[in-house]
């Protein structure tokens, strides 16, 4: 899902100004980068030279001031023998020049003369004089044998057993005027007070400088409690360096720098310089971040810049990318109007040539379009014209019920909306064979209708090949056109679409129509006619069934009035009395058949059918009002219903008397056990039934007279051979 | 046109973004800065003989960067040798959970390792006899919860008997009197009774709880060449010190050992610790401890001698300075 994301968020395309801004800053940022690192690292190689000379000279100077120190004990007690008065060495004045030695010098904190033999002539210490004289002891015979050489001496550095601090004998001989050796000097100094000076010492700002012995003890440090902790640092890079070194002290040499974890636990850029005399060496330490320094401002610096010349970039790029981008927001504003509705705006050209260009192209492209769309509107227009007319045609086909009617109305219509130049309908004859014209517009219809005009189905014409495949057939441009035939009648068509008028998928006939103007008709129109063919087929068919329902509604209305008429005259003959009465204001008479009665009549009718009258004669000889007229009219209706129901009514007695006489004889003949007695049985009781004088049951078997119709002979010719074998005849 | 204003809008939004991400970046930048912590020291200045240890503990604090009131509060208590005292004063400092606190004389010391034991309140002692007392576990290493100044104190006896020894070499019957039951006198004396010894000079001690009963020993004494003071609280007490001064210059002897004057009174020399330099050691070893460093792990550090000689008072009493003596003195009143 995250992959998903990811990968929209990576096509989500990114907006010009940001592309062209960041594509500024990414370029800006690798050359700068580039040249700058390169700048950078031939600078960083320069200043480290330059640091570890630096730092060597940082660190001869810490030496020269840790050298001085011990040089200054040395003259400061070569000074005291020098101005002792040593013609009579007495031990109160040699205890008087020790004590003023010792309070001219606070880093003494023993002194000891000795005489020619090593005998102590007198002793001076800022201590008591009964501690701490042991270890001073302990190098006074090294101390003398190298001051009876007339060589100064000093001892390695030891830790005093109560305080901890570092300490160290120095001795100088005692010597005459003649230079003749007359005894030692020697002192303990303690080395604490060199803890101040090497605190001093001045390297850098953050830096420190420290002495160490050979075996790498820590003798003079600015954090005395580590020194007092007899801290050793041999683990360190640069002092295990000196620790494991051999070769004899070179005033002059040169010594290297490193890069190594300091004794504060810091990188640091160390360097040591042996001190020769004592044993020992000051180290240096500048931690990296001071002692490059300027490499880092000079990074930082460079950074700075490649910053700020990338903002610049950035911004030179945004507000390019942005004077790009207005000509194509623009254009993206022309677009977003036009397809808003503003079909009729012109994007502006300006910008670089590209986008100018582009705002061209999408003029010439909206113009364009703008026909086109025209175009389109104008087809729309047209089709939608079209339709209207067509469904003007559906509609009026719809209401002309009369199929004689319907065809003439339609055709001309069609060509009066359509501006047509001539429109026929052809009907397929009944045998499917031929296409009957049954309506034309024009003088041109009238004579091919006159004429019974005829086209066989099938090729040969435009109509026939219509009615033949049921597909409509368009020629947009008669010259054009292979399978037009002119026809003499109608020279000017240019133009001609046969649609086929189809029902159920039956062509009942074909829509012709023909214009005087090439492409009239075309595919494009050529649903609309062929819409409009459904619908005038639709209105033919409904026409025809609406015909014959009406001709069938006649037949059986005339059968019913036929029906009607037979019965009442049956009905009226059989009446023993004529069926007319009279009513002149006094009593109601019978009148004889024939009589004429005068006045005013209102027939009595019976399913439309005439079964009598009823007349009014007044006295004055007036005639009736509508009023009176109407009521004659309702009592005649009135009359003529209950006359009919009655009759119905007999009618309907006399067939149950018939049938209830049928059942009886039926029941009769049904007991009968044989056939004779059951034809005798049926005579008799049809007789006394009717009345009749007699009745005749007369069996016998008869070729059965109709048409000669296959079937009917068959059935003749077996029921003759079913009777074949019976008696041909049984009467009585 | 939209388009066109939602990219305006767009590129104000994006200004607006960068200007409030670097003045938010400023302000937590700003809010992450450590604010200075402000230390809490409590300072137990237990003898006003020394009391100026704590300038000189102040001084070189506000050298290395502790400024008072800004980053740093003392609480000052001062007293003189008063056991109880001391106990409250530790005790309000344990409670206050001060940062560290700084102690003299010896006996404050202890009750300071005592009462913050198990607290971690780191203790820097000063002007404190380490020897022959549970004090520490060695010098360069001295464990717990402390470190100091040590004060050279059997030393200082010695080079105190010789110097008296110096100035008043006829002196064979000496006078030692000391604070009764004060930890340090004895190891003092067992350091100067053979050195005393050898020289045929004897030692009289005279223990007293206050200037009182001192007054009372001192009429008991007969036949005293001189004074001697040993590093312990009760003769740098004014009070006590007055009536030894009276005596002694009634009896016209030497006062020698801490460098006193009170009401015309005066000792002849002393030899002491410089209180200033020491509270500066002290401090150099707080600043360590205030920086990170466990106080048991920092050794102790020792204070040098130092010689005070009222050449004055020498020249009343007739007693002779010798210049190599005189030379080593760190201070002469004349």
């Amino acid at each position: 899902m995250a992959e998903t994301l990811k990968t929209k968020r990576r096509l989500k395309p990114r907006s010009l100004t940001a592309t062209l801004g960041i594509g500024f800053v990414a370029l800006s940022l690798v050359v700068l980068l580039l040249a700058s690192s390169l700048q950078l690292y031939a600078y960083f190689l320069a200043e480290q030279a330059v640091v570890a000379g630096k730092q060597r000279l940082i660190a001869q100077d810490a030496a020269n001031e840790v050298r001085s120190f011990i040089q200054d004990r040395f003259e400061e007690l070569k000074a005291a023998v020098k101005f002792s008065d040593l013609s009579n060495p007495t031990p109160a004045v040699v205890e008087r020049n020790l004590g003023k030695l010792l309070g001219l010098q606070p880093a003494f904190r023993q002194l000891i003369q000795l005489d020619v033999d090593g005998q102590v002539i007198a002793r001076s210490s800022r201590r008591s004089q009964t501690a701490g004289s042991e270890a001073m002891d302990r190098f006074r015979a090294e101390a003398l044998a190298r001051t009876s050489q007339k060589e100064q001496y000093i001892s390695p550095a030891y830790i005093d057993e109560i305080t901890f601090e570092p300490l160290l004998v120095m001795a100088v001989p005692v010597q005459d005027i003649f230079g003749d050796y007359q005894g030692s000097l020697i002192a303990e100094v303690n080395l604490k007070f060199m803890w101040d000076l090497v605190d001093r010492l001045k390297v850098g700002q953050t830096g420190v400088a420290y002495v160490v012995d050979r075996p790498g003890n820590l003798l003079a440090f600015g954090d005395i409690t580590r020194v007092l902790a007899g801290e050793n640092l041999s683990n360190l890079a640069e002092i295990a360096e000196f620790v494991k070194r051999e070769d004899v002290f070179s005033e002059f040499e040169e010594e290297g720098t490193s890069v190594s974890t300091g004794i504060n636990g810091t990188r640091v850029v160390a360097a040591y310089v042996p001190l020769g005399t004592p044993d020992w060496a000051v180290v240096t330490e500048l931690p990296v971040i001071e002692a490059y320094t300027d490499v880092i401002q000079n990074f930082a610096i460079s950074g700075m810049i490649i910053l700020i010349i990338a903002v610049l970039a950035g911004i030179s790029g945004v507000y390019l990318a942005r004077s790009l981008a207005a000509p194509l927001h623009s254009l993206t504003e022309t677009v977003t109007r036009i397809t808003g509705g503003e079909t009729q705006l012109q994007a502006k050209v300006e910008g670089p040539t590209e986008v100018a260009q582009l705002a061209e192209a999408f003029n010439k492209m909206t113009s364009q379009l703008q026909i086109l769309l025209n175009s389109l509107e104008e087809q729309v227009q047209e089709r939608t014209a079209e339709l209207s007319l067509s469904m003007e045609v559906g509609q009026r086909a719809s209401v002309i019920r009369n199929l004689e009617e319907l065809l003439p109305t339609i055709t001309e219509f069609i060509r009066e909306q359509f501006d047509l130049y001539y429109v026929h309908v052809y009907f397929v004859d009944d045998v499917g064979e031929n296409l009957v014209i049954k309506a034309g517009t024009g003088t041109v219809g009238q004579e091919l209708l006159a004429r019974r005009h005829m086209l066989p189905v099938g090729p040969g014409s435009i109509v026939g090949q219509v009615a033949a495949s049921g597909q409509s057939i368009v020629v947009s441009d008669t010259e054009q056109s292979e399978i037009h035939k002119p026809n003499p009648l109608l020279p000017d068509t240019r133009s001609e679409l046969a649609v086929p008028l189809t029902v159920e998928g039956r062509v009942i006939g074909v829509l012709d129509m023909q214009s005087d103007q090439a492409n009239t008709f075309t595919e494009k129109n050529l649903t609309v006619f062929e819409a409009m063919g459904i619908q005038l087929a639709i209105s033919i068919d409904s026409a025809q069934q609406w015909a014959a329902s009406q001709n069938a509604q006649q037949r059986a209305e005339e059968a019913l009035k036929r029906l009607t008429r037979e019965t009442w005259s049956e009905n009226l003959t059989t009446r023993r009395e004529n069926p007319a009465y009279a009513y002149d204001l006094a009593i109601v008479s019978s009148l004889p058949p024939g009589t004429e009665n005068g006045g005013v009549s209102v027939p009595v009718t019976v399913q439309n059918q005439s079964i009598g009258e009823l007349s009014v004669k007044t006295g004055d000889g007036r005639s009736l009002s509508e009023d009176e007229q109407a009521l004659m009219n309702a009592v005649a209706q009135q009359l003529a219903q209950k006359a009919e129901t009655l009759r119905l009514f007999e009618q309907t007695q006399q067939r149950a008397t018939r049938e209830q006489i049928a059942r009886q004889i039926t029941d009769k003949i049904r007991a009968s056990g044989d056939i004779e007695s059951a034809l005798k049985t049926a005579a008799v009781e049809l007789s006394k039934a009717l009345g009749a004088a007699r009745a005749v049951v007369d069996l016998q078997v008869r070729q059965p007279s109709g048409e000669p119709d296959q079937s009917q002979s068959v059935d003749a010719k077996a029921a003759n051979e079913r009777t074949s074998s019976a008696q041909d005849t049984l009467s009585y | 046109m939209t388009d066109q204003l939602n990219f305006q809008i767009r590129s104000r939004i994006g200004l607006v973004v960068l200007v409030w991400s670097v003045l938010i970046g400023l302000v937590l930048t700003g809010c992450g800065a450590e604010e200075p912590k402000v230390y809490r020291v409590g300072v137990l200045s237990g003898l006003s003989f020394v009391a100026d240890i704590t300038d000189g503990f102040k001084t070189e604090m506000t050298k290395r960067g502790y400024i008072e009131d800004k980053n740093i509060i003392y609480d000052v208590q001062t007293t003189d040798f008063d056991m109880v005292v001391y106990q409250n004063i530790i005790q309000k400092f344990v409670e206050d959970k001060v940062d560290l606190i700084f102690v003299f004389p010896t006996e404050a010391s202890l009750e300071a390792k005592m009462a913050t034991a198990g607290t971690g309140i780191p203790v820097v002692f000063d002007f404190t006899l380490i020897e022959g007392i549970d004090l520490v576990d060695s010098i360069r290493e001295p464990g717990g919860n402390i470190t100091g100044v040590r004060y050279p104190g059997p030393d200082i006896a010695l080079k105190r008997f010789e110097i008296m020894q110096e100035l008043a070499p006829e002196a064979v019957r000496i006078l030692v009197p000391y604070q009764r039951g004060y930890l340090n006198v004895p190891p003092q004396l067992e350091a100067l009774y053979p050195v005393a010894e050898a020289a045929g000079v004897t030692l009289i001690e005279a223990p007293a709880d206050n200037e009182v009963e001192l007054e009372k020993v001192l009429q008991m004494q007969t036949k005293l060449d001189a004074i001697l003071f040993v590093a312990e609280p009760l003769t740098v007490n004014p009070d006590a010190f007055a009536v030894i001064g009276k005596y002694a210059a009634e009896h016209k002897i030497p006062v020698g050992g801490a460098l006193l004057s009170v009401d015309g009174y005066d000792s002849v020399f002393g030899v002491n610790v410089n209180n200033i330099s020491t509270g500066a050691q002290a401090a150099r070893l707080a600043d360590k401890i205030l920086r990170g460093t466990a106080a048991g792990t920092i050794p102790v550090v020792s204070a040098e001698n130092y010689l005070q000689i009222n050449y004055r008072a020498a020249q009343e009493l007739g007693l002779n300075v010798d210049e190599g003596l005189l030379s080593q003195a760190d201070e002469i009143i004349r």
